[in-house]
């Protein structure tokens, strides 16, 4: 996968929007056959990228081609070769998924027993075929997403953009994306996955850009951006509360490298993304180092003195957390 | 198939239009005068000839008999409590002394009765009664002066003189001589008048029109917010292949509604006219409406703001453009005012060809119409935010 040609060619993209640069300058390429990640937090410009690939959004500057024919010259031919799982549940909700996968395929020139045999196999991938006569607003978030993704793959793309396809959905049916997505690349589907879920990119992806603020920060396979941050581990304290002051205390522990904190609810959709356990409510605070054997017992005291209720600790290898962490200074969550 | 699946929407756009024909029509017009005939009761109690002679041209004057549906009555009492509950239009009464009263010179009267629900057909009734009432006293001026003259003449036979003034006062009370100076209406405008119902059913017709392209606003708007229409711009299509597509969904749409209303109203008797100048009439209406349509949601940015822009508009445009009340009961400085409205052009057409206009007599306003439908999609397409 690493020696195929890249079918995807991203090339100093901006959007500008007014005053505000939704994405700034990014450069990437994806390679067919692989599963390509792009991992940031709300409003890294993310949507704003797959929108310019899919031609939705013309380009300030910079170019995109898909399978060699150029976004702003051969639109047409670009969109043949995708598919677009958008993250709004685009569908009519008054219409049957059958109805629904109708409209699209046929939207995508598909015709007859094509077009039928084409419904029949994107219903068993979404595994939703004993319910295709039911309509879209009796589903659930889950089912609906799965809907989503079966109504972007009709024409057989080779190249599927997804746009957060698990955002707000049940653990089963996020398990059942993720499998799915994982299915569709083994069937050779490219896919390019935006995601804000740590997770999940490594799950799936061979690549991962890292981006913020409309920039690409990072770029590479996964144990390469890992070893960005050398040795550091990630301390996860979990508390009942912040005591104020708390934060800046630890940061001032000399082998701290960065420290962060977010609400533990943000937390519980990764923790259902690998099956975890999910966490009660609270905070988490996330300390960075090298030393984090050391450091581990400082950051404990540091907040026990400060009157907080400490709920779980737990340290972790390098992660693509971590990394962002370490190259921004605030958590994927922030 | 959104759209039809909606029962609400459908409901809108064809009962309400057909209820409204119903009642405007009912209220303003009387579905009665569908027919051309007013109800009337003619009680001559008068013992001479000259009451007949006014009323009898109720029964027997072509355009009297046209207009009105005359009963004898014996009873003033009875036909007083018939035009009160409704039954009759109005009820004209001659008095017992009538001719014998202007026979001598005096002053005599004529009693009417009229219904005030029926405004219009009251008014055409009282009409008639003074234009008869005015020659009759014309007739009665006439005898006296002739008597005047006569019996002024030394003349010494005093049966010559009561028999000249007795053939004046004859020839004077002859129905000829009542018709001597006929009132002739005419109407502006060439073909036949039209009743309140078929007026309605195109004012209606047309204003709900526009209410069901205004739905394809919505669903623009609609589509936007939830993605649909974002998604289909990824799909191989253009995005004026897109909004073809999605505006030929609401022109047919709006081409159902009309056949709807046409065989509803037909049903109820409306003679539409020429089917070829109603078909142009009503596409090139229903095109202009979905024009109208797709720059409404160029310009308004969610669904809340269409329904605004799209009520005050259509309401606007109903009002000058005649679909509430007739254009010429406007003052003179306003009734220009109405071509600039979709319902003012459309309407203009629609009462043409149930007049009798033929298909090349609308074309000015079929023209007018679809210039209407290319300008509006044109700005409303290029200004259309897709995402």
């Amino acid at each position: 996968m690493s020696d195929a040609a890249p079918i995807v060619i991203v090339t100093d993209l901006v959007k500008r929007f007014g005053e505000n640069t939704a994405v700034d300058g990014v450069s990437f390429d994806i390679r067919e056959g692989e599963i390509f990640g792009l991992l940031g937090p709300n409003g890294a410009g993310k949507t704003t990228t797959i929108s310019m690939i899919s031609c939705l959004l013309a380009p300030t500057s910079g170019t995109v081609t898909v399978d060699g024919h150029s976004v702003t010259a051969a639109p047409g031919k670009v969109k043949c070769a995708l598919g677009v799982v958008p993250q709004e549940i685009a569908l009519y909700p008054t219409l049957t998924a059958l109805e629904n996968l109708k409209f699209w395929g046929r939207m995508y020139g598909l015709g007859g027993t094509l077009l039928d045999e084409r419904v029949g196999e994107a219903l068993e991938i979404a595994g939703l075929a004993d319910r295709a006569k039911e309509r879209i607003e009796t589903y659930s978030g889950g089912m609906k997403r799965r809907i989503n993704i079966a109504a972007g793959i009709m024409h057989h793309p080779r190249v599927l953009l997804m746009d957060e396809p698990t955002v707000g959905i049940d653990p089963q049916s996020r398990n059942h994306i993720l499998q799915t997505v994982k299915e569709l690349n083994r069937r050779g589907m490219t896919v390019l996955y935006t995601s804000h879920y740590m997770e999940e990119v490594e799950l799936l992806c061979d690549r991962v850009g890292i981006v913020d603020h409309g920039r690409l920060i990072a770029l590479g396979p996964l144990e390469e951006l890992k070893r960005l941050v050398g040795d550091e581990n990630v301390i996860s304290v979990r508390l009942a509360a912040l005591p104020d002051g708390a934060l800046e205390a630890l940061r001032a522990i000399p082998e701290v490298d960065s420290v962060t904190s977010a609400a533990t609810g943000d937390e519980k959709q990764d923790a259902e993304a690998t099956g975890q356990a999910p966490e009660d409510e609270g905070v988490t605070v996330q300390v960075l180092s090298k030393d984090s054997g050391t450091v581990i017992a400082d950051v404990v005291g540091i907040l026990g003195r400060s009157g907080a209720r400490i709920l779980s600790v737990d340290v972790r290898e390098p992660n693509l957390e971590s990394v962002f962490l370490h190259l921004t200074g605030k958590s994927l969550r922030d | 198939m959104v759209t039809v699946r909606d029962k609400g929407t459908i409901g809108i756009l064809i009962a309400m239009p057909m209820i409204l024909i119903v009642i405007l029509s009912s209220a303003l017009g009387n579905l009665q005068s569908n027919l051309g005939k007013t109800p009337v009761a003619i009680i001559n109690l008068d013992e001479g000839k000259v009451g007949a002679q006014v009323t009898d041209g109720f029964f027997t004057d072509a355009q009297l008999t046209e207009l009105f549906l005359a009963q004898r009555m014996t009873s003033t009492e009875e036909a007083r409590a018939l035009v009160a509950k409704g039954d009759l239009a109005g009820a004209l009464v001659v008095p017992s002394d009538f001719s014998r009263r202007l026979n001598t010179g005096r002053a005599s009267k004529l009693t009417l009765y009229s219904d005030p629900g029926r405004q219009i057909a009251g008014a055409v009734f009282k009409g008639v009664a003074e234009t008869l009432s005015t020659r009759v006293s014309a007739a009665s001026i006439a005898a006296r002066t002739s008597a005047y003259y006569v019996s002024s003449l030394r003349v010494g036979d005093p049966g010559f003189v009561y028999g000249v003034i007795g053939k004046a006062v004859q020839s004077a009370s002859d129905t000829e001589a009542l018709s001597a100076v006929r009132l002739v209406e005419s109407t502006a405008t060439r073909g036949k008048e039209l009743s309140m119902l078929s007026y309605y059913s195109g004012g209606m017709s047309v204003m709900f029109l526009m209410f069901g392209a205004m739905f394809g606003a919505f669903s623009l708007v609609r589509e936007r917010d939830t993605w649909t229409l974002p998604r289909m711009l990824m799909t191989p299509g253009t995005k004026w292949e897109i909004l073809g597509g999605k505006m030929f969904g609401v022109l047919l749409i709006g081409m159902l509604q009309f056949l709807v209303l046409y065989g509803f109203t037909t049903a109820l008797g409306v003679d539409w006219g020429d089917l070829v100048a109603v078909g142009l009439i009503g596409f090139s209406t229903v095109a202009a409406a979905t024009g109208l349509a797709i720059f409404i949601a160029a310009v308004a940015k969610t669904v809340r703001a269409v329904s605004g822009v799209a009520q005050t508009l259509i309401q606007f445009m109903a009002a000058i453009g005649g679909s509430f009340f007739p254009v010429a009961q406007f003052p003179a400085w306003l009734q220009p005012l109405h071509y600039a409205s979709v319902n003012g052009w459309a309407l203009d057409g629609i009462l043409a060809t149930m007049r009798g206009a033929n298909a090349v007599e609308v074309l000015p306003n079929v023209a007018a119409l679809l210039l209407i439908a290319a300008v509006f999609f044109t700005i409303g397409a290029w200004r259309l935010r897709w995402e």
